[in-house]
């Protein structure tokens, strides 16, 4: 949010409803329109400051891409290729898990469980409002997920489809920026549809199969059982 | 550090205070002509500009806004004129 560009918008909307009633009090048509139309800018300077400024993307997409590297440079390192993602309720925490094999991590980290390395990346809140449904199944939990994808990665389209313990999400038309960045192991795609899935629900999710079709993306997840 | 939404925002004021101007001295009393070609500017700007590569909920909703009121008083100026 473009702090500048809203306090222009309301101080020009505050000046335009003053001329506005002055010139309606002194009967100019002319101050009046002239409000009006500066009402109209006022507006359009509100609802234009609400929009993430491209550099921020920009500066965001640097960033993730930087990240990416070096974590698929570690995971290199560890022998974690091709990689086991899931996510794991660990004490009110959700990490995110990358592994060659089923372990429970002890906290957030690059670790070692029974002889197997690990890196777990704790994923903090998304910062969405939404409450967490207990139940696997339901149209409300698509919603939920549809929502919250859909939100976090502007594709032009969202499908969530349960069956059984397995869900599985398309994503269509994901913005360009996105789509360049799912070459990398740890996908951050493939992690924020695991984290807005685990907001979703109080589950264990363990990623079974990705795929990716120009923009289309196909991510399917097994959901594990019900952890307190 | 310059940028298209900046050069957009620019623009479009620049070009909004010119036309109330231009509207204010050549006497214009109507508040519709002032609203009117506000928009035409919002829109001609958007075009040249193409500010946002991807419009929020909150722009479409300023868009339908924008054009349901360049329509209401395009109908309403062609009332006017068709009643006498």
């Amino acid at each position: 949010m473009d702090h500048r560009l809203l306090l222009t918008g309301f101080s020009l909307l505050v000046a335009s409803v003053l001329l506005s009633v002055y010139g309606y009090l002194a009967s100019d048509g002319g101050l009046l329109g002239i409000g009006f139309s500066a009402m109209v800018l006022s507006a359009v300077l509100v609802v234009l400051a609400y929009e993430p400024n491209p550099q921020t993307r920009e500066a965001l997409a640097s960033y993730i891409t930087t990240l990416s590297k070096a974590l698929a440079g570690v995971l290199e390192d560890l022998d974690l290729l091709p990689p086991r993602v899931r996510v794991v309720c660990v004490r009110d925490k959700k990490l995110l898990v990358v592994s060659k094999s089923v372990i429970e991590p002890a906290g957030p980290g690059i670790g070692v469980v029974g002889g197997a390395p690990y890196l777990a990346l704790s994923l903090e809140d998304l910062g969405l409002e939404v409450q967490s449904l207990d139940t696997v199944t339901g149209e409300q939990v698509e919603l939920c997920v549809e929502r919250l994808v859909g939100e976090l990665l502007e594709a032009s389209d969202v499908s969530v489809r349960f069956s059984g313990d397995t869900v599985r999400i398309s994503l269509y038309g994901v913005p360009d920026m996105l789509n360049e960045l799912s070459i990398y192991p740890v996908n951050p795609l493939v992690v924020a549809t695991l984290g807005a899935t685990s907001r979703c629900l109080r589950r264990n999710l363990t990623l079974i199969d990705y795929s990716k079709s120009g923009r289309d993306h196909h991510i399917a997840i097994e959901v594990e059982g019900y952890v307190e | 550090m310059w940028n298209r939404l900046r050069a957009f925002v620019l623009t479009y004021t620049a070009l909004s205070c010119l036309l109330n101007a231009v509207l204010y001295l050549m006497a214009e009393k109507r508040p519709d002509a002032y609203i009117s070609t506000n928009i035409l500017a919002f829109y001609t700007t958007y075009a040249l500009y193409r500010p946002l590569k991807r419009a929020s909920p909150k722009v479409k909703l300023l868009h339908v806004a924008m054009l349901t009121l360049f329509l209401a008083i395009a109908v309403y100026r062609v009332y006017r004129v068709v009643v006498r």
